[in-house]
């Protein structure tokens, strides 16, 4: 369980971050969207650590972050940042080992995972190239490989289930159209199969609609609403929130699938 | 599937030690006389035994301690090889292993190829102490009535040196303490601002002091591994080894830090004690290395590039590779130093720089062609 409690982030004067309360269990992948400058990004750095809340408390597994070893929260959770600035030309398969950094696991173990985690992310076909030759896609999607490695356990190697989250900030922005989906559905295999818990932000709301159990819609540093995307999806919401004229309309194949299309007329006032 | 097995590993590092082991034997062989390999051999293990000669410190030169043994030639052989070639040898391994490690750091912390250990203004904190003390030496030892007192300026420019790397390397690490992180790019600005005064702080002592002065300054500048006091050798070998051990531990967070410092935060690494314990350690290194042998650039730049071309970017091969290559190197670089002109010595600091140079030129070329293509 992630449980942020009453956190806020104040930075010179204005809330970057106002009273976010909110469980997320492990095995629920959950997504956090809102307008830009929303919160979106420093309520993942809250949750992950990185950003000591200026009020209120994060706790992960009953424990408050800061009580946590760096090693064993590393065991236990891996974060995916916004942009990645590696520019040396690492073997793809060391960066993926790279997410093996904080266990003890054997040498070969270590490989066998990250050569797991490459091919769930597409990109076993690429092991043996440098990291800095790759296009602007398969370097997100090598290092998506790198953290699911980080808390990825072999069903031959499994050990007594401890809580494993994967915090992803806009994972899919330099992704094509099928790897967007594709890594959609992986999270949701991540989650289904390997009960590890998701949070994860994004702009595209129709993947939201699709893949999330759960949508947390953020507004100026507030969570205005929560809940499963067909409850929280409202054309007025989205009025309120995204200043976005849309229709809401239902999944062809499935009813319980929100879609969103954007109104022809009137569509929206940012000007 | 990782891009190199433990095998190839050890099979580089083999292949760069007996490289470097052929430059150490070369550069015994080398000097004003030239010796032949199967002596240099063969008196090796008595040259040896003369260094731990408890009486060696007290023997005058020409009175020789093995000579009841051994014929005059063979025993004149055995102390250049105690007094002169091994000691030179010695810190030419140290001073080229230690600035090339200093470099691979550098560049790893800093995630920028280009860094290298002047960057962040120890070497010339250094100089300027150096500097200093060639100038003002003098007359300080006359105040505080020292001036008989051979040892004091001995000691007064290495301890000048230190100082002066060690202070400037503080004043750039608190510039860059931003709400209590370091940062590196701020740290880089920080960097080159503080070489520029320091450089402009040396040029203005360079032009008050008196002709002497200027010549021990300038040849200090340049750089030289002439040594013949094995008490500041063995202080600098106590110091430099230990550190240089310790920093090929820190192969895996300088790897974690080339992803970003955040992601290597999250990998389980605590990435401010990491930089603190980088930092410090870089200015010892680089500290007492200008402090022996004055500035010798250009090492710490070219070396790691080159085995980064060669091996890659993983640090737990770069580290101690980059140290075995940068000792080849600075050997191979003295050598050259001491023949071109022989028997008169060209400052090593010269060699590297021209050899470096044009090198980095290169680099720097490729780099941005390799830029502009991604």
């Amino acid at each position: 369980m992630l449980n942020a409690h009453k956190v806020s982030v104040h930075r010179g004067g204005r809330a970057l971050l106002d009273g976010f309360t909110a469980r997320f269990a492990p095995a629920e992948l959950a997504m956090v969207v809102g307008a830009n400058g929303a919160g979106k990004t420093t309520l993942l750095r809250c949750l992950n650590g990185e950003l000591p809340p200026t009020h209120g408390s994060v706790e992960f597994a009953s424990r408050p972050l800061a009580h946590w070893s760096r090693v064993q929260l590393a065991r236990a959770r891996a974060v995916l940042p916004q942009q990645s600035s590696l520019d040396f030309p690492f073997i793809v398969g060391d960066v993926a080992l790279m997410g093996r950094m904080p266990h003890a696991t054997s040498a070969a173990e270590n490989r066998a995972i990250a050569a797991e985690a490459l091919a769930l992310c597409d990109c076993a076909h690429l092991i043996a190239r440098a990291y800095t030759s790759l296009s602007g896609g398969e370097q997100q999607r090598v290092q998506i490989a790198r953290v699911i490695a980080q808390i990825y356990r072999r069903r031959a190697a499994r050990e007594p289930e401890h809580e494993r989250f994967l915090l992803l900030d806009e994972p899919v922005a330099a992704l094509d159209l099928s790897h967007q989906y594709a890594l959609m559905r992986l999270l949701k295999r991540l989650q289904s199969e390997h009960k590890i818990g998701i949070v994860c932000a994004l702009h595209n709301l129709n993947l939201v609609a699709q893949f999330a159990d759960r949508a947390l819609v953020m507004q100026r540093g507030k969570l205005v609403a929560d809940g499963a995307p067909l409850e929280v999806f409202t054309e007025s919401l989205m009025r309120e929130v995204f200043n976005l004229e849309v229709a809401v309309q239902r999944h062809p194949e499935n009813n319980a699938i929100p879609l969103l299309i954007p109104r022809l007329t009137n569509d929206s006032n940012i000007n | 599937m990782s891009g190199y097995s433990k095998n190839r590993r050890r099979a580089l590092l083999a292949l760069l030690t007996m490289l470097l082991i052929v430059v150490a034997v070369a550069s015994l062989r080398s000097g004003v006389i030239a010796t032949p390999l199967s002596e240099v051999v063969a008196h090796l293990p008595a040259a040896i035994a003369a260094i731990f000669a408890p009486y060696r410190e007290v023997a005058a030169p020409g009175i020789d301690p093995v000579a009841p043994i051994v014929p005059i030639a063979r025993a004149q052989l055995i102390i250049i090889l105690a007094e002169i070639r091994i000691p030179r040898l010695l810190l030419g391994l140290l001073v080229g292993a230690g600035l090339a490690i200093c470099g691979v750091v550098m560049q790893g912390l800093f995630r920028n190829p280009m860094a290298d250990p002047g960057l962040l203004g120890v070497s010339s904190g250094a100089a300027l102490g150096a500097v200093l003390s060639i100038v003002f030496g003098g007359k300080l030892a006359a105040w505080w009535l020292l001036a008989d007192s051979p040892l004091f300026l001995l000691w007064l420019l290495p301890a000048m040196a230190f100082s002066g790397g060690l202070a400037s390397l503080w004043v750039v690490y608190r510039l860059s303490l931003v709400n209590g992180k370091t940062d590196i790019a701020t740290m880089l600005l920080a960097g080159i601002a503080i070489n520029a005064i320091l450089g402009a702080l040396i040029g203005l002592l360079s032009y008050i002091a008196d002709d002497a002065q200027l010549r021990t300054l300038i040849f200090w500048s340049l750089g030289s591994l002439e040594i013949t006091d094995w008490r500041k050798l063995s202080v600098a070998l106590l110091i430099i080894l230990p550190a240089l051990g310790w920093l090929a531990r820190y192969g895996d967070s300088l790897n974690a830090n080339l992803l970003g410092e955040r992601e290597a935060g999250h990998l389980g690494f605590d990435m401010e004690k990491v930089k603190q314990q980088l930092i410090v350690l870089v200015a010892v290194v680089v500290g007492v290395a200008v402090c022996v042998s004055g500035v010798i650039g250009f090492v710490g730049l070219v070396v790691p590039h080159l085995i980064r071309l060669l091996i890659g970017p993983d640090h737990r091969l770069l580290l101690p590779a980059a140290a075995i290559f940068g000792a080849t190197l600075l050997v191979a670089a003295d050598m050259i130093a001491r023949s071109v002109a022989a028997p008169a010595e060209i400052p090593i600091g010269l060699i590297t720089a021209i050899l470096g140079g044009p090198f980095f030129l290169w680099l720097l070329v490729r780099y941005h062609r390799a830029k502009s293509r991604a």
